[in-house]
């Protein structure tokens, strides 16, 4: 053990893990404009071995990649391969990323540079798009305010002042995955 | 036949079927272009000059100028009669690619470059037995050094102008907002290999020079050779080419640079691009099979597609998890997929005319939005599921003996709605996978249709037979 367990913090992390969201290494500094770490990485990152522990005693997994925690429900993992919640999260990126680039025709910065970023504006009419309309309906999913919404509810999308998406850490990291898998 | 004077004259001003030509083995990647392809560049411009000129002295002129045997005779061409193309001599290629804004002047390879220095080694090693050559040997000796420097000077200011240039209208091009960005990308492969094959060989060979068999070595050794002969002019002017060699370093550096950033941020860009266009369209045709037919498991949760990703494995749902009731919603609609075909069919209140319409999707959307409220009264449903795991338990013998009169939905639906006081037609669907796991052989009658009535509704099914080994006979 590091430094002494922060209360407040561990609730708030508590707090987030079981809504299912991820708790990134930065996040998004209003007053600056700029991307700032996050207190819950750090106090997660400096008693790893005690949170850990707290999750296991609870039936969850506490998953660390470099950039992202998240918790896992190992019951889940046991009883079905069903993965809605991944799955979700997956396809709506796919949906999301490949509309701005392919169909907006912009540039893979404007996802993760915080002085562009998009609106769900930018994604007005995806649920018309011939191209669309199938995903949307196999992914469960309605339209593209919808999916911004849901991304940013789980972390994978950070909202600047400008009230504009960006990718998170781990928003970053599933698109990475995306590409190994594709390229 | 004109002589070369007016002949170069008539092709300057007559340009195009030259320049299409150089555009055309750009195009193909070739240093030879066929003489029909080039003849029919020609005719082109002939027609259009006879379309808006009767000029018949100029027409004449570029008949004559654009002849073959006239640009084979001027040397402007080589032709190979073998293979019957042709391609322009290097000068007459250069300075059309240089007046025109549709071709682009190519940059220098490193292959010159190298061929530069072993040019210069060779130079150098005949330099030591400079002395002992005749007067004759002498004058040619200097003439093909001095050429050799004038050759390497300006291939080296022809790079730097051509890459300089080049690399600043890119830029232009890709820092201008009013440009489409899939233009942008399409721009951004020609600066990449632009960068690849120019670009950066040009720079490590620069960054080369200051090594024991570099550049500025050669250079040195060339200097020293001058003025070991006293030929302080000469000793300047490569000195001087020197100094200026920094300079090419200089600029050379800037623009490689400049053209690696947008290399690095344009290289991600087409990374992401490609890659998600290829994962675009395998979660497309997921989405099309899923709607195949399969009405009611139409979802990606029953694709592998999330099987492929790394991250996020189960995470915690924001939901209450589905494990933590009785029914699994997902796990039940799976396993009405697999009854043998078997579709539960509602229809409206039953008329006179006793009119049966075969479900459609609307309608399992509605048994869908049913689920849905089922799965919202966990509680109820878990008071549910266990009655009716007694009820198939008490009934249990009944079930599984082997009958071939009475079909097993039928049994269910008797069983469980007069035991059931809030029984829903949807419990039979449950209760019968249930039973279904446990017998080992059923007859389907797929040609028939028989037909359960509850609640003033009409339901149509395929009868399913319970012909099970263990079944009691």
């Amino acid at each position: 053990m590091n430094k002494q367990i922060d209360f407040k913090k561990s609730q708030l992390i508590f707090n987030q893990f079981t809504k299912g969201e991820i708790i990134n290494e930065y996040v998004y500094d209003d007053k600056n404009n700029s991307l700032l770490r996050n207190d819950l990485f750090t106090e997660i990152s400096e008693n790893i071995e005690i949170y850990k522990m707290q999750y296991e005693m609870c039936g969850f997994q506490l998953v660390h990649n470099p950039t992202f925690f998240y918790v896992k429900d190992k019951n889940s993992s046991k009883t079905s391969d069903k993965q809605s919640k991944k799955i979700k999260i997956y396809s709506s990126l796919l949906i999301i990323v490949r509309y701005i680039l392919s169909d907006k025709g912009k540039l893979f910065d404007v996802l993760k540079n915080l002085h562009y970023g998009i609106t769900a504006e930018d994604l007005k009419d995806i649920e018309n798009n011939s191209n669309y309309v199938h995903i949307l309906k196999a992914s469960n999913l309605k339209n593209g305010e919808e999916i911004l919404n849901y991304l940013y509810s789980k972390n994978i999308f950070l909202k600047t002042n400008k009230d504009k998406y960006i990718l998170s850490d781990s928003g970053k990291e599933i698109v990475n995955d995306i590409m190994e898998q594709y390229s | 036949m004109l002589n070369k004077t007016k002949t170069l004259e008539v092709l300057i001003q007559n340009k195009k079927p030259i320049i299409k030509a150089i555009s055309y083995m750009d195009s193909i990647n070739s240093n030879y272009i066929e003489k029909v392809q080039f003849e029919s560049f020609v005719k082109e411009t002939l027609d259009i000059t006879k379309s808006i000129s009767n000029k018949k002295q100029l027409i004449e002129n570029i008949k004559s100028a654009y002849n073959i045997k006239n640009l084979i005779s001027h040397r402007l061409i080589n032709f190979d009669e073998g293979s019957d193309k042709l391609n322009f001599i290097k000068y007459l290629e250069d300075m059309f690619r240089d007046i025109s804004e549709d071709i682009k002047p190519k940059p220098i390879t490193k292959r010159s470059f190298i061929d530069h220095i072993h040019n210069l080694e060779h130079l150098i090693k005949d330099s030591y037995y400079y002395e002992s050559y005749s007067k004759s040997e002498k004058e040619l000796f200097l003439e093909d050094l001095k050429n050799k420097l004038n050759v390497i000077q300006q291939d080296f200011d022809k790079n730097r102008n051509i890459i300089t240039k080049e690399a600043d209208n890119l830029s232009k091009f890709l820092e201008d907002d009013v440009n489409d960005n899939n233009a942008k990308r399409e721009m951004m492969l020609k600066i990449i290999e632009l960068s690849d094959k120019y670009i950066e060989p040009f720079f490590n060979f620069l960054r080369e020079r200051n090594n024991e068999d570099g550049f500025i070595n050669k250079m040195k050794k060339i200097i020293l050779f001058f003025e070991d002969i006293e030929n302080t002019k000469e000793a300047l002017e490569v000195q001087r080419f020197l100094i200026n060699f920094k300079s090419y370093h200089k600029d050379i550096q800037s623009v490689y640079e400049k053209i690696n950033d947008y290399r690095r941020k344009r290289n991600e860009d087409l990374s992401i691009y490609n890659a998600f266009e290829r994962a675009f369209n395998d979660l497309s045709t997921i989405s099309n099979n899923l709607q195949d037919g399969k009405l009611l498991n139409n979802y990606l949760e029953s694709s592998d597609f999330h099987k492929k990703f790394n991250h996020l494995d189960f995470i915690k749902a924001k939901e209450f998890s589905k494990s933590d009731i009785q029914v699994d919603y997902e796990d039940f609609t799976n396993r009405v997929r697999k009854i043998e075909d078997f579709i539960l069919l509602e229809n409206e209140e039953v008329k006179s005319e006793d009119k049966i319409e075969n479900l459609n999707k609307e309608q399992l959307e509605e048994i869908k939005k049913v689920d849905d409220l089922f799965l919202e009264k966990s509680n109820i449903n878990k008071e549910n599921t266990k009655l009716i795991s007694k009820i198939l338990l008490i009934n249990q013998k009944s079930l599984m003996k082997k009958d071939k009169e009475i079909d097993l939905i039928y049994k269910v639906h008797k069983i469980l709605s007069s035991n059931m006081e809030n029984y829903k037609i949807f419990f039979t669907i449950y209760a019968y996978n249930s039973i279904r796991k446990k017998i080992n052989k059923v007859e389907v009658g797929y040609n028939k249709r028989k037909y359960i009535e509850f609640n003033n509704k009409k339901y149509s099914y395929r009868p399913v037979y319970n012909l099970g080994e263990d079944a009691n006979e």
